[in-house]
């Protein structure tokens, strides 16, 4: 452990962590510590381990070998209650709110203040303002948390970790689904808790945001710390020569170089929420990016694409046909295939196996005499294992066991067999590793020069530079921009996404 | 980890442990597995075998049939109030009119489930209700009769040496491992209980499933309600009761997850022969109705409670806390 480090009071010290899973050695003899009142960034590709490492100190594993020692104690803890009353707190990527519930039940939610046998309201009001408070947010602790955008939901959630008066704080991939701005705010709160002396675990994907907030950064790869430095050290290029041992410019394909007048597809619909209509079409060989602010209809957009819209007819022009689409059957039929913003809950049947998943759309191809042909069948499917290179074991395991990435890969490859004519992607690297987003980044360029009309929803702002040949920036449910080559610009998009929320206020006056 | 699906291995242990029972009973009583005493056991364990894949069907899409009872019912007073005069077309309409019912009673199930959005257990508890009513209507007591070499047939003997209850459970059960494992339909139903957003969204017709695998429960509990009229000679209004519950705990036995896209039929003969030794027994100790019932229901939550993936993540956990404090003593 660099001793340069050591120079504030360490209040957490993980030593000779090591973890076997049947077949990996996910952890392995990993040192880690953490020091109050400091950000530890920890990043690292997916299956990298940090994951794992961090389900180890939240108590949801128990280590194969090594100590645990909070406050110069060494600790074992079997379960995340446990781990709780040592101090430890996770918020969590995925959100663990009770929608219909409000804040002040959420946040107090099983450490109920009681009079006697009964809830006491009041108290638990007051309480929850206080801790509202101590992190900035001003919110009514009687709200609903259901319809609270999902950046509030996330505060409502640091409240409740904070409730326990945690010591060390661990953010799992806390900006996953926020915008820009959020993210500051989110920032703002995290900068306050590394003030009132926390220590702090920030794990992303996003390494400019690594960079911006921790004090102290940890690179795992393969279950070993590569290295532990200062963050004045690290650049991001450095940073990701240690995650994967590659340049960062080597991680998008090159751009296409000519693009037909061809229009391969074009969309006709309408935003109910924001009563817009919006025309976009693509081009033969290019790759569309579609920008903006989280929530500014641009999901709801792409999805009437393929038939799930509240508007459930909409009209497409593919190679010179017109389509009615009004369910994803139609929609498949005539070409037209989704990746969805939550693989795991729309995009791959966790219980089922490769097989089943990568065969799904189109076992009515395969059949002969009505009946599947197996064989046929098993050769398609590891056709797409072997071409997008998914690491299994057979291609009948089941898929719950398989990481992030590979799920991802599961979905694109269900869509690949139906040979689309139109691809829309959402969020197609969300918590992939850099890895895997490079060999996303390449079959996507391959289908838009094979004449797939490829449209691409992300929020990362360096996914629509890198990648997208044209970007279409969406603010209130309009088109604000339509930039091409040199214009795609992180000003350009961030000016667009802002703007016509100005030009809405001044029509106000 | 390495979870895998393979659907005959699932089975094993089924079967391991009917082949345990056998060799018990076998050693406690040699009649027991005498050849006459086993073909008794197949016409007995034939109703079981077929609403056990009735319910499985459903419940591999994430679904459930509470009305498998009372199409057996339907379907029993219908077959034995045909005209029982053997004529060839007479055997046709027994052969016909039965299952077409059965089938179209599951269609309305399956056209209320899927088209208007109403939970499965809700709608078939309720049809069924209907058709109990319907049944009592149409024969209020015990009665009636079938055709006497159609009765004769069904319990018989091809060629006086095989079974025709066991030709008939060998063929009901790989024609639906066939369709499971082998067709279109087969693959939706795991998918449709996978996930079922996933599954429209992957462009699987998922309402057109759903209707079709209620008219296919539908289809069998009739096969059942027709088996059992010819093997009693007559109808009961009231037989096909008993058969809800045994129907889900044959499937629970089978290794089918009730919550959906997990299992097969594969494991059926041997959900269905436990449960029934199980009954035998608990008849041959000359315990009276209503403890059996309680004990019936004792033996579904059980199956459930091993069957379901709490328990064994309960289990996995508990031998790898043992595995780690084993380990560390062995380093101390």
């Amino acid at each position: 452990m660099n001793a340069a480090i050591l120079d504030k009071k360490t209040v957490l010290k993980m030593e000779g962590i090591t973890k076997y899973f049947p077949g990996t050695l996910a952890v392995d003899n990993v040192n880690f510590m953490c020091n109050k009142g400091e950000v530890h960034g920890l990043v690292g590709e997916n299956g990298a381990g940090k994951s794992t490492l961090m389900k180890i100190l939240g108590g949801i594993y128990l280590p194969d070998k090594g100590k645990i020692i909070i406050n110069n104690r060494e600790k074992r803890f079997h379960n995340y209650a446990e781990a709780r009353k040592f101090g430890i707190g996770i918020v969590y990527q995925e959100l663990s709110l009770l929608p219909d519930l409000s804040v002040a039940e959420n946040i107090f939610m099983g450490i109920w203040a009681k009079k006697g046998r009964i809830i006491d309201w009041n108290e638990i009001i007051k309480k929850s303002k206080e801790v509202l408070a101590e992190i900035d947010i001003k919110l009514d602790p009687e709200e609903i948390v259901g319809p609270l955008p999902v950046a509030l939901k996330q505060m409502v959630e640091i409240a409740k970790v904070l409730t326990q008066n945690p010591e060390i704080i661990i953010f799992d991939e806390p900006t996953a689904s926020l915008s820009s701005q959020e993210v500051s705010r989110l920032f703002n709160i995290i900068k306050k808790l590394k003030e009132n002396n926390k220590a702090i675990i920030f794990i992303s994907h996003r390494l400019k945001e690594v960079l911006n907030i921790a004090d102290v950064i940890t690179v795992m790869k393969d279950g070993k710390v590569v290295i532990t430095e200062k963050k004045d050290y690290f650049t991001e290029d450095k940073l990701i020569l240690s995650m994967v041992g590659r340049e960062f410019s080597q991680i998008f394909p090159n751009k296409a170089t000519s693009i037909d007048n061809k229009i391969a597809f074009s969309f006709h619909g309408f935003s109910e929420k924001y009563r817009s209509e919006v025309k976009l079409s693509v081009f033969r060989g290019e790759v569309l990016g579609i920008g903006g602010l989280r929530g500014q209809g641009q999901i709801e957009l792409l999805q009437s694409i393929f038939g799930l819209g509240k508007e459930t007819k909409v009209k497409v022009m593919l190679s010179d046909r017109l389509y009615t689409i009004k369910n994803p059957f139609q929609a498949i039929k005539s070409g037209i295939t989704l990746i969805p913003e939550d693989r795991n809950t729309e995009g791959v049947f966790l219980i089922l196996s490769v097989l089943q998943n990568i065969a799904a759309s189109t076992v009515d191809e395969r059949k002969n005499f009505g009946l599947i042909d197996r064989r046929r069948e098993k050769e398609e499917v590891t056709s797409i294992t072997n071409k997008l290179s998914i690491k299994i074991i057979s291609l009948n395991q089941i898929a719950n066991s398989l990481s992030g990435g590979n799920l991802q890969k599961l979905v694109l490859g269900k869509w690949l067999l139906t040979n689309p004519l139109v691809m829309v992607m959402l969020e197609p690297t969300k918590g992939v590793d850099i890895g895997t987003k490079q060999q996303i980044y390449k079959l996507i360029r391959e289908l838009a020069e094979k004449g797939v009309a490829v449209i691409i929803h992300t929020s990362e702002m360096i996914e629509l530079i890198g990648m997208c040949d044209r970007v279409l920036v969406m603010n209130k449910g309009f088109i604000t921009a339509d930039l091409k080559g040199k214009e795609i610009t992180e000003e350009k998009i961030m000016k667009a996404s802002i703007s016509y929320v100005n030009i809405l206020s001044e029509d106000k006056e | 980890m390495k979870e895998k699906q393979h659907n005959l291995r699932l089975f094993v242990p089924i079967y391991v442990i009917v082949i345990l029972i056998y060799i018990t009973a076998g050693i406690i009583e040699p009649q027991f597995i005498t050849w006459r005493n086993n073909v008794n056991l197949f016409t007995r364990i034939t109703p079981l075998i077929l609403v056990g894949m009735a319910q499985t069907f459903v419940v591999l899409t994430g679904g459930i049939d509470l009305s498998i009872g009372a199409i057996i019912g339907l379907t029993n007073v219908i077959a034995a109030s045909l005209p029982f005069i053997n004529t060839p077309l007479n055997i046709i309409l027994w052969l016909l009119i039965p299952p077409l019912v059965g089938f179209g009673v599951g269609v309305i199930n399956g056209f209320f489930i899927s088209k208007k959005g109403l939970p499965p257990l809700i709608v078939t508890l309720a049809t069924g209700a209907i058709w109990l009513g319907v049944t009592l209507f149409i024969m209020p007591i015990p009665g009636g009769t079938v055709s006497l070499s159609v009765a004769l047939t069904i319990t018989g003997k091809l060629f006086n040496t095989i079974p025709i209850p066991l030709l008939i459970i060998l063929f009901f059960v790989l024609t639906g491992y066939f369709i499971l494992r082998n067709t279109e339909l087969g693959r939706s139903l795991y998918a449709l209980g996978g996930n079922e957003a996933i599954a429209y969204e992957s462009g699987i017709p998922c309402s057109r499933i759903k209707i079709l695998v209620y008219g296919i429960s539908g289809i069998l509990s009739s096969f059942a309600g027709m088996f059992l009229s010819g093997w009693m000679f007559s109808a009961d209004p009231l037989i096909g009761n008993p058969y809800v519950l045994n129907s889900i705990a044959v499937t629970v036995i089978a290794g089918t997850s009730l919550s959906g896209g997990k299992g097969g039929v594969v494991g059926i003969i041997g959900g269905a022969y436990i449960f029934y030794i199980l009954n035998n027994i608990l008849n041959l100790l000359g315990i009276s109705a209503f403890y059996q019932y309680i004990a019936k229901g004792l033996v579904l939550i059980l199956a459930l409670i091993i069957s379901s993936p709490n328990a064994s993540i309960i289990l996995k956990n508990y031998f790898k806390k043992q595995s780690f404090f084993d380990k560390e003593e062995f380093v101390k």
